[in-house]
């Protein structure tokens, strides 16, 4: 189930992720993109949504 | 690479180890491929040029290429390299990056794209070393991979045939294709060949096999999980720490199966 995560563990996740990257994919860059539900919480908007958003670049 | 010196140490051992049984001389006992497993040749080459320093192996490898160029599966070599992630592919051109290896033949070069010319000196050092290799006769009883190489001709068929003499190998026609780093229509085509001649029964298992192998030393699967274990130890986080060795398969890798119960903690 889907569950909200506050500002904290959305930035943990993130720490974890990059973290990841930077070890399998060494000397590349990425640009992390927060959207929907996380970026509403990290807006402090108090109700976050849950769907899953599907993101095309 | 983080990984701790003892641990490279034993990696170093160990392949030196693997080495012995394709006829280097190294001082160290050799493995028992009846006892330990199969060593696929193409994974022992890309495990050791991962983890090479500047030593006696940097001319005795060449020196190997050489004399057993004829035994040495380029298609395959050059699969598992282009497989290889970016930082590891990085790892490993930097260690080929040694005068002696422009020594080896064209066909060996060009799998890893090397093109330097060695001197005058390196060609005469390892024309020595050559020398102290074991004869092609001694290496096909060491070694069950090159023998079928040998019997069979250098190629996926060879290859095949080595992995249905180990013990209760019941792998799948895909599986085989990624333990052999090939297409999955070049497995299933030996496959049906087998089972035309009799080889092989309908469930792919080797009809009237005496004295199997106990299963593979060194695989495709140990390099997949020597990338895992130099991540892992990359890793600041607990917790992808723990599910990078958490995504180490045995099956096919006593190699790491006896490198990591001696270090890695909580597998």
């Amino acid at each position: 189930m889907p569950r909200d995560l506050n500002k904290t563990q959305i930035f943990e996740n993130l720490e974890v992720l990059s973290e990841w990257l930077s070890v399998k994919y060494l000397d590349d860059t990425f640009e992390l993109v927060v959207v929907g539900g996380a970026a509403m919480a990290l807006d402090e908007f108090k109700d976050q949504t849950r769907d899953i958003d599907r993101i095309q670049f | 690479m983080n990984l701790p010196e003892t641990v490279k140490d034993r990696v170093h051992f160990m392949l030196r180890s693997a080495w012995v049984t394709m006829g280097i001389p190294f001082d160290v006992p050799i493995v028992n491929e009846k006892k330990e497993g199969v060593i696929d040749l193409e994974a022992l080459f890309m495990s050791t040029f991962l983890f090479m320093e500047r030593d006696r192996i940097v001319t005795d490898l060449p020196a190997w290429i050489i004399r057993f160029k004829d035994v040495i599966n380029h298609q395959k070599l050059k699969s598992m390299f282009k497989s290889c992630p970016e930082k590891h592919k990085r790892t490993i051109l930097e260690n080929l990056n040694h005068d002696p290896f422009g020594a080896t033949p064209e066909s060996f070069k060009r799998v890893f794209g090397l093109k330097n010319i060695p001197s005058k000196e390196i060609i005469q050092t390892i024309e020595r070393r050559s020398s102290k290799l074991n004869s092609l006769d001694h290496v096909a009883q060491t070694s069950i991979m090159l023998k079928n190489r040998l019997l069979y001709g250098t190629g996926f068929r060879a290859d095949l045939i080595t992995i249905t003499q180990i013990k209760n190998f019941k792998m799948n026609g895909k599986q085989l294709a990624t333990l052999l780093c090939t297409a999955d229509s070049t497995i299933s085509r030996i496959l049906n060949d087998l089972r035309s001649c009799k080889f092989l029964d309908q469930d792919n298992e080797r009809i009237g096999l005496a004295n199997p192998y106990p299963g593979m030393f060194i695989s495709t699967q140990t390099i997949l999980n020597l990338y895992e274990t130099i991540d892992a130890e990359e890793f600041r986080s607990e917790e992808l720490k723990r599910d990078a060795y958490e995504n180490i398969s045995f099956k096919n890798d006593r190699f790491c199966m006896q490198l990591l119960s001696s270090f890695a903690s909580g597998l």
